[in-house]
């Protein structure tokens, strides 16, 4: 037995260093589930969106740019623990560096006829409008990842609430100076402007006008004379969403996000045990930051959208709260669904909206009180247990609305202000009946998806992994045991490496 | 000169309101080591409700008798109290023993929670109101070219005179001992055989109904009262709220100092350097502060906590 | 009908048994000690008896009235004073309104000045320093600063934990002189520490604490005299 296999953490280490994949074999693996999500983003976009109609496929749009931010949220807030609630900062930044790219840019390329008002999309599928429109969500992603390593930096300093503050700060901030910035140049004097001079030209207060709308909801289709209309935005936010996802479960299951994990549960704990928290919340904040930046890049394309400094302020990084604290912090399926949920719902109950807020409120607070870790806790919805009491739950929830829509819709008293009451707690009860079906129905196909999705992928829950850390414990232990005479290694995984 | 000392005037009046809002905030942070966000929105509340008040009293069109603000006041105060002490029994007395992130989290939800219950139209609704001039709106004097108005003395004279009160209750009577104890330690509190849980009622009362004042105050100064969800509201708030954080939260004389601060470096700014950049003056502040002394400037230099 | 009977007392934290069906009693006008080694049980004993925990199983009378579960404000209103281990003064109040705290619940003010009074009288360099913050203090001023404010709530029953700690022998025995003077005013002591030969040298009765349960009891001399209760708490061989 040589001295190095002797001790006993080398040979630990040594096993768990065997153990990990190598660099290529794990790119190659993490590929897979980017490549199906790019089928998922096409079929979405060629075969589905078409047969949902504009609206709808409006609604799909709205869904995807959520996922993505509320996702990149879910890293700093729901991984590390790091309470940030001016993400919406985030998304400012990314999006005006995104639309500078492709306003101005196209400007520049020739894209636009003089005297034109605005910039049109650019380009047929993957074209090089496409192309530059890739790119400019690229660089917002970058610039704001930027901003997020600005931002991460106090974090090493400041715990809890005053850290919520300064990322608040943060955010304000940003819609500030965005505020204070010239309106847009027109195509015609921005083509002599230098690009330093452009990204004065940001629309200020009124907000960015004009940027192309590669992010369309109307399905690209090549006519007979071969000319495409529409554009191929579904595509590209699935294909966002896709690698979203990808690298929230890669980091959730990495030595990373385990650190973030243990940053997050306990960070004098984490330190203890060797966990740089320094670097693990700075590289919380850029992920976070980054993919905020792409979300903010896609929302700034988007049909419909003024990219507008109000629009991205406090109240919209409180959205994105409410999407993770709600789900669960740390889950990813929980924040999927969640962003997903409360977009539709919104936009289904758009006759009872003065009450969707209230509710989102209501819920927040109960959800605290009753379930402080959030509806799925860390957990991902496939890994539940048990199963079903959720959908039962909502199944629930969705009769009681049922009633009390059904039974204050008939009753009136004749007191103008206490009928109004009724028909509030009426329009309540449908909006509860709606949204317990749809929460029923998404928290349903969620699960089987993930279900699926899980039998195939490798097997790195959390549940495995603390399987793992604790068999791994086991190991040293019995690796210890195993320099005495008496003791002999009994596991089975650890007998291969025995002497 | 005369700008100078115009801007100087206008900054104290400003700083009252602060005051009396980031007062909240700081005495909320004393008892249960927490950022109250949803204060701001009692703010708001006192405003409106001072609004609504006056309205029924039927002053917005006969014009005003001269109890009316005395009335209003107190009332708003009363109404603010109620419904700062509700919202401490509902959503954070569950909550006592919960991670502080919790706590934080549910602070938000109450905000969102009042301000858009707030704009349901059996409440106060979505449309901005004009508050009735329960003070006649005239030029008090004039020094050195500066313009006093009645509106902004009797703000300032009604702030000082509520804070030495506060300061009184705090330093001066067992009241006042008591939340300070338990703003120490709570559990030694108890052996002394304080109700803490009743303390921390009383202080959320407190801070809701100074918060109140500042409302009311606020609409009295600037006359037209946007709708409940508006972001003025969230903004005003905030600035609050960087004033109890700059003074140091939890320190009664800081929270004051940090608004009258940052009153003064919003206004200069304003005035000085650029008007449209006046919260980001604001900001910066907030952010230079909490890097180099996250305890606050008077941190632990002037007082102890509460 | 003793003044306070603890009776199959268990408390938990969290996963922890810190206490497994305690009783006792403690009877009116006695000096009672608790020994035990650290992490025996002792301050959560107390803790349990003022309410500060709640137990799990067990109850506690005082004056005859069932407290257990009555959150801690209630039971010090009905004449207990607890000085908790690691003294808990206020160190943002002054040493003054220290000592006002301890009257908070009182109502009666000449007897508060009396008593006031007399606590200064005991502690001559508290009395020198009452315009101080108390956080300023010395350990040992602090620790008097302690019994002091129990002594000024007039409690009918006394808990102290661990006075001594911490403190130079010369103030142990003071200590130990007032904790007797105060006891032979009337006032009903519940003693812990780790002092024990001088717990066991001022108490009538005595009770021993390992992990969580009570192994002896009995009287403190008779205590003092058994070879394991020397030889473990004693430190003689
Ligand atoms: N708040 C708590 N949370 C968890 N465990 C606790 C807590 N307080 C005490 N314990 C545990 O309960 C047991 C008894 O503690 P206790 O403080 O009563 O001991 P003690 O006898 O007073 O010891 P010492 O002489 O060191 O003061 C110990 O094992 C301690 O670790
Ligand atoms: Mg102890």
């Amino acid at each position: 037995m040589s001295p190095s296999e002797k001790d006993p953490t080398r040979r630990l280490a040594a096993r768990v260093a065997g153990s990990r994949p190598n660099p290529f074999v794990a790119g190659l693996k993490s590929a897979w589930p980017i490549v199906t999500g790019v089928i998922v983003a096409l079929v979405l976009q060629a075969a589905i969106a078409p047969m949902l109609g504009p609206f709808y496929a409006k609604l799909l749009l709205d869904i995807g740019i959520a996922i993505v931010l509320a996702v990149s949220l879910n890293i700093v807030n729901g991984f590390a623990g790091q309470f940030s609630i001016g993400h919406a900062g985030f998304m400012m930044v990314g999006g005006y560096a995104a639309a500078l790219i492709t306003y101005y840019g196209s400007i520049k390329l020739g894209w636009v006829e003089p005297g034109a008002y605005g910039v049109e999309v650019h380009g047929g599928f993957l074209g090089s409008g496409d192309l530059l429109f890739l790119a400019a969500c690229v660089f917002g992603g970058v610039v704001a990842a930027l901003a997020g390593l600005v931002v991460g930096l106090p974090s090493l300093r400041l715990r809890g609430d005053y850290l919520a503050i300064v990322t608040l700060g943060f955010g304000e901030i940003v819609r500030v100076l965005v505020q204070q910035t010239s309106d847009v140049l027109d195509p015609t004097t921005a083509a002599e402007a230098s690009m330093l001079e452009a990204a004065k030209h940001i629309g200020g207060p009124l907000g960015f006008t004009g940027t192309p709308t590669y992010v369309s909801p109307t399905p690209w289709i090549t006519d007979a004379a071969g000319n495409q209309t529409g554009h191929a935005g579904i595509f590209f936010v699935f294909t966002f969403v896709a690698i979203v996802l990808v690298v929230a479960f890669r980091l959730k299951i990495s030595t990373h996000g385990r650190a973030l994990l243990a940053v997050r549960e306990n960070e004098v704990a984490a330190e203890a045990v060797g966990v740089n928290t320094s670097r693990a919340k700075v590289v919380a904040f850029v992920t976070a930051a980054f993919f905020a930046g792409i979300g903010g890049a896609l929302y700034a394309h988007e049909v419909g959208v003024t990219l507008n400094p109000k629009e991205l302020g406090f109240q919209k990084s409180i959205d994105l709260v409410i999407m993770v604290v709600l789900a669960g912090m740390g889950s990813i399926s929980g924040v999927v669904y969640a962003a997903t949920m409360l977009t539709i719902l919104p936009e289904l109950l758009r006759d009872s909206a003065e009450y969707r807020m209230p509710i989102y409120a209501l819920a927040l607070i109960v959800v605290m009180i009753v379930r402080p870790q959030g509806l799925f806790g860390i957990q991902e919805i496939w890994e539940l247990r048990p199963r079903l009491r959720f959908l039962k739950a909502s199944l629930i929830g969705a009769a009681a609305g049922l009633v009390s829509w059904q039974l204050f819709g008939r009753v009136r008293i004749g007191v103008h202000a206490v009928d109004s009451f009724i028909a509030a707690l009426s329009a309540i009860g449908k909006l509860v009946l709606l949204g317990g079906l749809i929460a029923a129905a998404l928290f349903a196909v969620m699960m089987l998806g993930g279900a699926l999705f899980s039998r195939f992928q490798s097997r790195k829950t959390p549940r495995a992994i603390a399987r793992e850390l604790s068999s791994e414990r086991a190991g040293a232990v019995l690796a210890k045991a195993d320099d005495s005479p008496k003791a002999r290694p009994s596991d089975d995984a650890d007998r291969e490496d025995a002497p | 000169m005369t700008t100078f000392l115009q801007t100087l005037v206008n900054s104290i009046g400003l700083g009252s309101l602060y005051a009396l809002t980031a007062l909240g905030y700081t005495l909320v942070y004393g008892v249960l080591r927490f950022i109250n966000f949803a204060h701001s929105d009692v703010f708001t509340v006192g405003a409106w409700a001072s609004f609504t008040l006056a309205s029924a009293f039927g002053w917005a069109a006969t014009g005003s008798p001269w109890f009316a603000m005395p009335l209003v006041l107190l009332l708003a105060m009363a109404v603010c109290a109620a419904l700062g002490i509700a919202i401490e029994f509902l959503a954070y007395r569950p909550l006592r023993k919960a991670p502080r992130l919790n706590v934080l989290i549910t602070a938000i939800g109450v905000s969102l929670f009042l301000q858009n219950v707030g704009q349901l139209k059996w409440v106060f609704g979505t449309q901005p109101q004009p508050m009735p001039p329960l003070l006649e709106d005239s030029s008090l004097a004039e020094v050195a070219g500066v313009q006093i108005r009645v509106i902004d003395v009797v703000v300032v004279v009604l702030t000082v005179f509520l804070l030495m009160l506060l300061e009184f209750l705090i330093y001066r009577t067992r009241l006042g001992r008591a939340m300070r104890a338990v703003s120490f330690d709570e559990k030694v509190a108890s052996l002394m055989g304080i109700n803490v849980n009743r303390i921390i009622t009383l202080t959320f009362g407190i801070g809701s109904a100074l918060a109140a004042a500042g409302g009311l105050f606020y609409a009295l100064k600037y006359t037209g009262l946007k709708q409940p969800a508006d972001a003025t509201w969230v903004l005003l708030g905030l600035k609050a709220f960087v004033a109890a954080v700059v003074g140091g939260i939890g320190n009664v004389r800081g929270a004051v100092a940090g608004a009258l601060l940052i009153a003064f470096v919003e206004m200069f700014g304003a005035q000085y350097l650029s008007p449209h950049m006046r919260d980001l003056y604001v900001f910066v502040i907030l952010i230079a502060v909490l890097m180099f002394k996250p305890s606050g400037l008077f941190g632990k230099a002037v007082v102890e906590k509460v | 009908m003793a003044l306070l009977e603890v009776s199959g007392l268990d408390v938990h934290y969290g996963g922890i048994h810190a206490l497994k069906g305690v009783t006792f009693s403690v009877e009116q006008g006695q000096v009672v000690t608790l020994i035990g080694a650290n992490g025996a049980g002792k301050t959560t004993t107390l803790r349990a008896i003022s309410g500060l925990v709640k137990p799990s199983k067990g109850s506690v009378t005082f004056k005859g009235r069932t407290i257990t579960g009555m959150p801690a404000h209630q039971i010090v209103a009905l004449g207990l004073a607890h000085a908790p281990e690691g003294r808990g003064i206020f160190a943002n109040l002054t040493v003054d309104e220290n000592l006002q705290m301890g009257a908070y619940l009182r109502r009666d003010p000449a007897g508060v000045a009396k008593d006031t009074r007399h606590a200064l009288e005991l502690f001559p360099r508290i009395a020198e320093r009452l315009h101080q913050n108390a956080g300023t203090l010395s350990g040992g001023e602090q620790q008097m600063l302690a019994i002091a404010r129990a002594l000024v709530a007039k409690p009918t029953l006394l808990l102290l934990d661990e006075p001594s700690l911490g403190l130079a022998p010369q103030i142990v025995q003071l200590i130990f002189k007032i904790v007797r003077s105060i006891a032979a005013e009337g006032t009903t002591i519940l003693l812990v520490e780790q002092n024990a030969h001088q717990a066991l040298n001022v108490a009538h009765t005595a009770h021993v604490l390992e992990v969580g349960t009570l192994v002896t009891s009995g009287p403190a001399a008779e205590l003092a005299r058994d070879d394991k209760i020397r030889k473990a708490y004693l430190g003689v061989h």
